[in-house]
């Protein structure tokens, strides 16, 4: 994938094994808003997302956070395609679910509900409610087709990784501050007050801008 | 996404040897985590810039996206990422004037791309992003960011689109205020 004339969704593999060692703060800081985007549709047409660590103990708290918010996403030992593709899935799947994701990838990582009914042996509702589950779980894409073709489902895992990340060292904010003797935040958003010249000149802006008095 | 105004390099008029503004064609759209590998690589310190320098490429390279609320890039027709700016949501207090608190907007950065620095593209940069705070809150007037004070560049860039009022933030850094132009 992907085949030529769709559109297909991207897929995030975020690769954690570049050393850096993770507080829980910092693991935090790096799923917690990336889930966030994803769920809310903000990181744009994302399917998946996997997380790359050699590391078990680090793949554990990833499923945990995942868990605890409702994040889709995938751990996996390395980026090697077959880990990838053999990647866990961080939320709980019950054995019919587990068995579909599993059908979908025997069909090469995309089937319509049509194709699974016919290798799982199922009725199509079945069928049908086990992919809308998936899908809700943000664990498979749902591809819309014409009436015909009928939709195809995506296990995320098998798809080009057109996003690749690396997060092995990145500083934390303030972090090359720190590191020269200056304590500042630069980011700091906390309310501003001005007085002195600066409150005049702020006064005669919203004169001007009809915003105050 | 917005396409930047476009066109030749501005002149001088007068003949004199002064630096011109290039204005690049650049398109402007919001960050994403999509675009996260392109701002993993984004340079803007040279070997040997200040550690306030470094500060802002790091914040670029691996913060920007996930702190905060609104991060645009900007790309040429190749699709490269010429630069990054972001910013925050600030309330800034006027004591003199009534009502005291006015939503206002926070630079949180403004970084150009180390191959594109010298061109004066800053004017165009912070222009964009004006438009882009208009786009989300016409009401928020203000607009302040945070400046080492010995950041001649990003003080006179700041200047050149009217954000020069100032006030000490610490030792090292001070706050800078301004507007965000009505058009």
């Amino acid at each position: 994938m992907p085949a030529t004339g769709r559109i297909w969704p991207r897929r995030l593999l975020l690769d954690l094994s570049g050393g850096a060692n993770f507080t829980p703060a910092a693991l935090e800081e790096l799923v917690v808003p990336l889930g966030q985007q994803v769920l809310s549709g903000a990181a744009g047409d994302v399917a998946g997302i996997v997380f790359i660590t050699p590391d078990e103990a680090l793949r554990r708290a990833i499923v945990a956070l995942a868990q605890h918010h409702g994040f889709p996403f995938f751990v996996a030992r390395s980026r090697q395609p077959d880990d990838v593709r053999n990647a866990v899935s961080a939320q709980e799947l019950n054995p019919a679910e587990s068995e579909t994701l599993e059908a979908i990838a025997r069909h090469g990582g995309h089937a319509t509900a049509a194709q699974l009914a016919a290798s799982l042996s199922l009725e199509a509702p079945a069928v049908n409610n086990r992919v809308t589950n998936l899908t809700r779980l943000g664990l498979v894409y749902k591809v819309e087709r014409n009436r015909r073709q009928g939709a195809e489902y995506i296990d995320p895992r098998y798809l080009d990784p057109d996003v690749f990340v690396v997060h092995g060292a990145r500083p934390e904010p303030g972090s090359a501050l720190r590191a020269a003797g200056i304590p500042s935040d630069p980011y700091d958003t906390s309310p501003l007050e001005v007085d002195g010249e600066a409150a005049e000149r702020a006064a005669e802006i919203l004169r001007r801008r009809g915003a105050g008095t | 996404m917005a396409k930047l105004p476009s066109g030749q390099p501005k002149s001088s008029g007068d003949g004199a040897r002064v630096p011109e503004a290039l204005y690049l064609d650049l398109t402007r759209s919001i960050a994403t985590l999509a675009d996260d590998a392109d701002f993993a690589a984004f340079c803007c310190c040279g070997d040997n810039d200040p550690a306030w320098i470094e500060e802002v490429e790091d914040y670029v390279r691996g913060s920007v996206l996930r702190r905060v609320e609104h991060t645009l890039a900007f790309r040429d027709g190749q699709g490269d990422l010429i630069a990054v700016s972001a910013f925050a949501e600030r309330v800034i207090r006027v004591p003199i004037v009534d009502p005291v608190a006015h939503e206002g907007w926070h630079l949180q950065v403004v970084a150009i791309s180390l191959e594109h620095q010298r061109q004066r593209l800053s004017k165009q940069i912070f222009e964009q992003t004006f438009a882009a705070m208009r786009e989300i809150d016409a009401s928020r007037v203000y607009v302040t960011a945070n400046v080492h004070r010995e950041h001649r560049s990003s003080r006179k860039a700041c200047s050149e689109v009217g954000i020069d009022l100032w006030t000490p933030l610490d030792d090292h850094y001070v706050v800078l205020l301004g507007e965000v132009p009505s058009s």
